[in-house]
């Protein structure tokens, strides 16, 4: 039988469970990619003389029992979770007030009440060519700063893309218009 | 000759006008003094340090009675940069009358208000939030019409007065029937439609329905220029206003310049028909995309009107810094250009006796940022 040890001490789990194992084709470690911690598991190799068939199930070994172990299977200690956090930095929300030929301004927000505000003008190199057509006057973007992993690799990233906001209903219109019209009728002037 | 403002919080004595223009490079407001206690604001933008509506601020390091004292509040035009935190100031004076261009009376317009509310959730506000909330404000006032009613602002009307001594007058000169008619027009071509994406409103130019002041308190005259532009059709923009004045209506002594001293606001019949010779004069920058107002062409030029020229803040942006160095550096990397909107922020203060000549100078104070075009153009070289 197969032993697995946690590196971190961690509740250990069926190496063959379906949750999200899979092996290195290059070793023979199985290596749970959504656990969390550190886990190893040594399957066992079958061409050795003597090795039991690895029916890999899995046994979890408390601190206390750790010590008293015997025949420590060979266990590596190797990095198991593949990192994709992303670390924002900050956040700007915003509208285009200029299109140019080969860039666009936006001004930026923070916070809707922010004063004073930020204004960037980017190539249009910066956004997607489906984003291009989009970045006209009034448009609304979003420009995210932040650090991004990639397992062991952190890179700075910088993602400007342009809000695709749902298009006007003739029902929206109609409201949205029936109220001002009301709102005009109530006021009186001299 | 200007001074360095020290003590901008000293109130005007009663009997004494005040003219008081702030701008920080996106944005403008003008405060009015008209003797008696009685203030005005036109127009709206925000203190950078507090962040709050200019005028609100100054008053209330004034001392004054906003709620009592504050009798009219104008927005000439609807872009953006003139209507910062204008709903507050009107909520604010309870004794107010509201004046805005005559174009918001058209049922086209309610139908471009109405169909752009639906951009609201937009971050970073619209004047035309700001507009329809104060016309919100103003259906809520009328019930009972303890409030002062507003007035549609059009050529030669009179928006508010005072008949006793010192009598005091402020009257619009435009928009003309023929520069609503153009607002109009263009607000059509504004309209959202189905099956469009849903963006904020863009500003829309030029600025036909703005709203210029003749402000009059005994024989001192003030002439407010707003953003009105010059344009070839004598039915629009300064033309029609020039066209328009009444005999006896000109020697403005002091002049806010138009749109933020561009040429295209300057008209050479203004300077001969409507003000007295070399004016008191001050404007405000406009820092945004790639324009930066006034020029130091448009220093010279209008420098070459009038020595008694002043700025509320130099053209200048400030660059994008950040507290986290890596957000700095990426933006900086990322974008062509990064900076604060506004950059600079200043005030321009006049102040005269009413029982003083009109002949005689008026006493500058310049606070924050604020310079004569002199000196900006000095330096500039």
């Amino acid at each position: 039988m197969a032993e697995t040890l946690s590196t971190l001490g961690v509740p250990l789990r069926l190496a063959n469970d379906d949750r999200g194992v899979y092996r290195r084709s290059d070793t023979r470690f199985f290596l749970f990619s959504q656990e969390v911690g550190h886990l190893v598991v040594q399957e066992p190799a079958k061409e050795k003389p003597g090795a039991e068939a690895a029916s890999v199930v899995t046994t979890e070994i408390s601190p206390t029992e750790r010590g008293t172990t015997p025949a420590r299977p060979r266990v590596q200690r190797v990095s198991t979770r593949h990192d994709d956090r992303y670390i924002l930095l900050k956040k700007f929300e915003g509208f285009v007030i200029s299109r140019g030929e080969r860039s666009f301004t936006a001004r930026l927000f923070e916070n809707s009440s922010d004063y004073p505000v930020v204004e960037a003008e980017f190539d249009l190199e910066e956004i997607s060519e489906t984003d291009r057509e989009l970045a006209i006057e009034g448009a609304a973007l979003v420009w995210t700063i932040g650090y991004g992993y990639d397992g062991s690799t952190r890179k700075r990233e910088s993602t400007i893309y342009l809000r695709r906001l749902p298009p006007w209903s003739e029902k929206e219109i109609a409201q949205a218009r029936q109220a001002a019209s009301e709102l005009s009728r109530g006021i009186q002037w001299e | 000759m200007a001074s360095s403002g020290n003590n901008q919080k000293a109130p005007p004595e009663p009997q004494e006008l005040e003219v008081s223009v702030f701008g920080p490079g996106y944005g403008e407001c003008v405060v009015l003094h008209l003797g008696d206690g009685h203030w005005g604001a036109v127009d709206s933008c925000l203190d950078l340090g507090s962040k709050r509506p200019a005028a609100l601020h100054y008053l209330e390091s004034l001392g004054v009675d906003v709620e009592a004292a504050l009798r009219f509040v104008v927005a000439t035009h609807w872009h953006d940069d003139h209507l910062q935190g204008i709903k507050e100031v009107f909520h604010r004076a309870k004794a107010a009358v509201f004046s805005c261009t005559e174009a918001v009376r058209q049922p086209e317009f309610d139908q471009f208000l109405g169909a752009w509310a639906g951009t609201r959730f937009l971050a970073g506000g619209s004047g035309i939030d700001e507009l329809h909330r104060i016309l919100t404000e103003l259906k809520d006032r009328n019930p009972g019409t303890r409030y002062p009613l507003p007035r549609l602002a059009s050529a030669n009307k009179v928006l508010w007065e005072r008949t006793m001594q010192p009598s005091a007058t402020v009257k619009a000169l435009s928009p003309s029937d023929a520069a609503v008619f153009a607002a109009i027009a263009q607000l059509r071509t504004a309209m959202s439609e189905p099956s469009k994406a849903r963006r904020r409103l863009p500003n829309l130019k030029p600025n036909d329905a703005s709203v210029v002041l003749s402000v009059q308190v005994g024989h001192h005259r003030v002439l407010l220029g707003s953003d009105l532009q010059v344009r070839k059709d004598h039915g629009l923009g300064w033309m029609a206003v020039v066209d328009g004045i009444e005999a006896g209506a000109g020697s403005h002594q002091v002049f806010k310049v138009p749109h933020h001293g561009s040429p295209n606001g300057d008209h050479d019949e203004v300077w001969n028909r409507m003000l007295a010779l070399q004016p008191w004069a001050a404007t405000t920058p406009f820092v945004s995309g790639d324009v930066r107002l006034p020029s130091v062409g448009d220093c010279q030029r209008i420098l070459g009107r009038t020595p008694n020229a002043y700025l509320t803040a130099p053209p200048q942006a400030v660059k994008f810094r950040d507290p986290d160095r890596t957000v700095e550096k990426t933006v900086n990397e990322a974008a062509l250009s990064a900076h604060f909107v506004p950059g600079k922020y200043g005030h321009v203060r006049l102040r005269k006796g009413i029982s003083e000549p009109a002949g005689c100078a008026w006493r500058v104070e310049l606070f924050g940022h604020a310079l004569s075009l002199e000196k900006y153009v000095l330096a500039a070289h």
